[in-house]
């Protein structure tokens, strides 16, 4: 298992929301992480960085400061006042090494550690392309699906094949709807 | 003997794809699989489809491009984009065939279970094959006394055979336009009938290709004629020695006819050729009952113009009617088979070799050229002929089997001469084409016109040899009445201009495009004359053969 990158703070059967330890320091979008016993694998859909206190809104300070890095420098508090959250769309789950694709029958606890998934886990993963009616079907974006892709792609030895049976998956998915379909595709190519 | 019919165990990589739809009436949709490239697949192949309860074979009649989604034909990143087009042309593409379900097949091949035209269709999504080698034996029979090597399928080496005992059945016929291979065809076709001894033939070798030699046009050779290859069961006739000579072409009797074996009918057929109008070729018969039977023609020949002018109010002929014909029929004179009287009885000596199985071919030198010396000589040897074997069938009525007259097949080249609608009910060939085989005799018509041949005669044929041919009109009559001819309307307008045909009817239990078997090489002869199935070889003799000559000797 390889990095950890945070706690999970909002849970439920669909997903979760990660708080990440270091603000801005998030895995990019797309990206599979991982949590909890069973483990429970998500793509990273979104990633937010907002103030840990919502009701004290963020105002503009840097005027005459004369570069965005010494705004930070100069104003130490705001490591602890702004926080880096992402919310995962769970793909699948795993009992030691069984592997399903859909959703867990609970979701994982509050506090669980996230991880970054390590390329073993990707690579069973990839050899199946259930997930992909499930991030279609969640009302996500499709660049999620596409970074998602792309994610996997590159950490596969020979991702281009993967990328091919995807399209075809993605095609007998997206049945009757070509512009979304080729939207895709043109992100993966 | 049971063979197991283990197309079940067909090769996977042959597999083609599965049923998605269709019906009975307009042949079954196959959607391909993505391994099979539709460039692959060939219009007129066979496939065999593993239905649930049983196998079918199939022809393939149509090959399609088709997409899961319409949208696709507007875009562009398809063709732009070769990650795209990758992806999309093996997912939303594929290729679409169209089967026609002919037969099907009984799960194990016994005695008595044969092949069945197909009466419904496989099931959804059951499974299709390229039919192996070995499907393909198990329809069109293996090689033996009755089933002829007659070519291969395209893409195969099977040998697709064509049940002899079927053709003769009913008449034949090649049809294709010129330089196509009907001439080819049907001289390998008579080498079967030849090699099965299931019938006598009778050939008339208007273009002097059957007998002594054939030529080969295109390659710039000789072919071997029948004779050569089947030395001792075929006879070869010439209406014209001198030619033969020139040619120097063996042959073994010469044929004239007389004047005196001229009917007023031979005349009736010879109206369009000689350009007689309707009253002056009726006048012929008014010839026969005045001037005597048998006599006429010499009697009214010899007259001179003069004295038929005379002439003709007392026998009440219209006299430039007589006029006119006197002047047509004298032509008879140039034509140099044409006597007075015959030296020989040719068509004695024809009904004598074809009695004992042999095979005559009837050469005509230069006369072939000449279509009222081709009409008139066909017409009246065939129909001495003809009558000889009424008589000889009517003898053998109640009688056993044996004493029929032996099945005989005449073969004519340019038969919508003899067939066409203003002529095929007074020609003997119109008869033997409407009568079937009641009196053992049928045709085997050759023709590059099939769309002018009486329609009449063209359902009496039982099966028919299409090579290339481009006129609709010469399609549509070749196919009219046939099953399924939609589908083989577009395998026909398909064919390569040479040695490819599709054979249906009779003789094969569904249609069939063939290559037509080699012909030309000393290899293809050899294969005529020792098929696999037999023995002896046919071009020695065989005991029997040699104990009759002796006999006939002392
Ligand atoms: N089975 C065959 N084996 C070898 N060559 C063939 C065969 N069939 C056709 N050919 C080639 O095609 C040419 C034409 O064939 P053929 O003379 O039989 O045509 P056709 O249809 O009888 O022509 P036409 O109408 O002029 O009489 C032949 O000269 C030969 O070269
Ligand atoms: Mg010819």
């Amino acid at each position: 298992m390889s990095e950890r990158i945070g706690e999970i703070i909002e849970a439920n059967t669909n997903g979760f929301t990660v708080h990440c330890y270091k603000l801005y320091e998030s895995p990019p979008l797309g990206s599979i992480i991982q949590s909890g016993i069973p483990t429970i694998f998500g793509v990273i859909s979104e990633i937010t960085t907002e103030p840990l206190d919502p009701s004290r809104p963020i105002i503009a300070i840097g005027q005459n400061e004369p570069t965005e890095d010494e705004i930070y420098r100069s104003n130490p508090q705001l490591n602890n006042l702004l926080c880096t959250r992402l919310t995962a769309l769970t793909i699948g789950y795993s009992n030691n090494e069984n592997f399903s694709h859909g959703l867990p029958p609970h979701p994982p606890r509050i506090h669980s550690f996230v991880y970054l998934s390590d390329n073993h886990y990707i690579e069973s993963l990839a050899k199946s392309f259930d997930f992909l009616h499930l991030l279609l079907s969640s009302g996500t974006n499709d660049e999620v699906v596409s970074a998602c892709l792309r994610q996997i792609s590159q950490k596969l030895p020979d991702g281009y094949p993967f990328l091919i049976e995807s399209g075809q998956a993605l095609a007998t998915e997206l049945i009757g709807q070509f512009p979304r379909l080729n939207a895709i595709l043109r992100r993966l190519s | 003997m049971i063979v197991e019919n283990n197309m079940a165990q067909s090769n996977e990589q042959s597999l083609l794809g599965h049923v998605v739809s269709g019906s009975l009436r307009d042949g079954i949709e196959i959607r391909m699989g993505n391994q099979v490239s539709v460039e692959d697949i060939k219009e007129g192949t066979y496939v065999t489809i593993h239905g649930q309860k049983k196998s079918f074979f199939g022809l393939i009649t149509n090959v399609k491009l088709m997409t899961t989604d319409p949208n696709l034909q507007f875009s562009y990143s398809t063709t732009d984009n070769p990650f795209i087009s990758e992806v999309i042309s093996s997912s939303m593409t594929y290729g679409s065939l169209s089967v026609l379900p002919m037969l099907t097949l009984p799960a194990v091949l016994g005695a008595d279970q044969t092949v069945e035209p197909a009466k419904t269709v496989p099931s959804h999504f059951s499974q299709v094959f390229q039919a192996s080698e070995r499907d393909v034996e198990v329809v069109f029979g293996k090689e033996d006394q009755t089933h002829f090597f007659i070519g291969n399928p395209l893409d195969m080496e099977t040998k697709v055979c064509i049940n002899l005992d079927e053709l003769i059945k009913r008449s034949s016929a090649v049809f294709g336009k010129s330089g196509t291979g009907k001439t080819f065809l049907t001289r390998i076709l008579l080498a079967g009938l030849i090699q099965s001894d299931l019938a006598s033939s009778l050939v008339f070798d208007m273009h002097n290709e059957y007998g002594s030699t054939g030529q080969d046009r295109d390659r710039g050779r000789r072919v071997s004629g029948l004779k050569q290859i089947f030395e001792n069961k075929v006879s070869v006739f010439t209406l014209d020695p001198e030619n033969s000579k020139r040619r120097q072409a063996k042959y073994d009797f010469e044929v004239q006819i007389g004047y005196n074996e001229i009917e007023p009918e031979d005349i009736q057929l010879l109206r369009e050729t000689l350009n007689l109008s309707d009253i002056a070729a009726d006048a012929a018969y008014t010839l026969e009952r005045v001037l005597g039977p048998k006599k006429w023609l010499q009697r009214f020949l010899e007259m001179e113009i003069d004295e038929v002018y005379e002439k003709a109010v007392a026998w009440n002929i219209h006299a430039q009617s007589a006029r006119s014909l006197h002047n047509r029929l004298s032509r008879f004179k140039r034509i140099g088979f044409m006597k007075p009287t015959a030296i020989d009885d040719s068509v004695k000596r024809m009904l004598d070799l074809l009695g004992k199985g042999k095979h005559v071919i009837l050469e005509f030198g230069r006369y072939g050229d000449n279509l009222t010396a081709y009409m008139l000589a066909a017409n009246l040897l065939t129909r001495r002929i003809h009558d000889r074997y009424v008589y000889m069938k009517e003898e053998a009525e109640g009688t056993t089997k044996a004493n029929e007259p032996r099945p005989l097949v005449i073969c004519i080249e340019e038969a919508h001469r003899f067939l066409n609608p203003a002529v095929a009910h007074q020609t003997i060939f119109g008869n033997i084409a409407r009568e079937l085989r009641k009196y053992n005799v049928t045709l085997m018509i050759v023709d590059q016109r099939p769309s002018a041949i009486d329609s009449e005669v063209m359902s009496q044929i039982g099966t028919k040899v299409a090579c290339q041919l481009d006129n609709d009109r010469d399609i549509d009559a070749t196919l009219a009445g046939t099953s399924g001819s939609r589908e083989l309307r577009s395998v026909l307008s398909k064919l390569d201009s040479k040695q490819q045909a599709l054979i249906f009817g009779h003789a094969v239990p569904l249609p069939v495009l063939i290559r037509t078997r080699e012909y030309g090489s000393d290899g293809s002869y050899a294969d005529l004359t020792r098929p696999s199935w037999h023995t002896t070889d046919f071009g020695v003799e065989t005991e029997e053969e040699l104990e009759e000559r002796l006999k006939e000797l002392f």
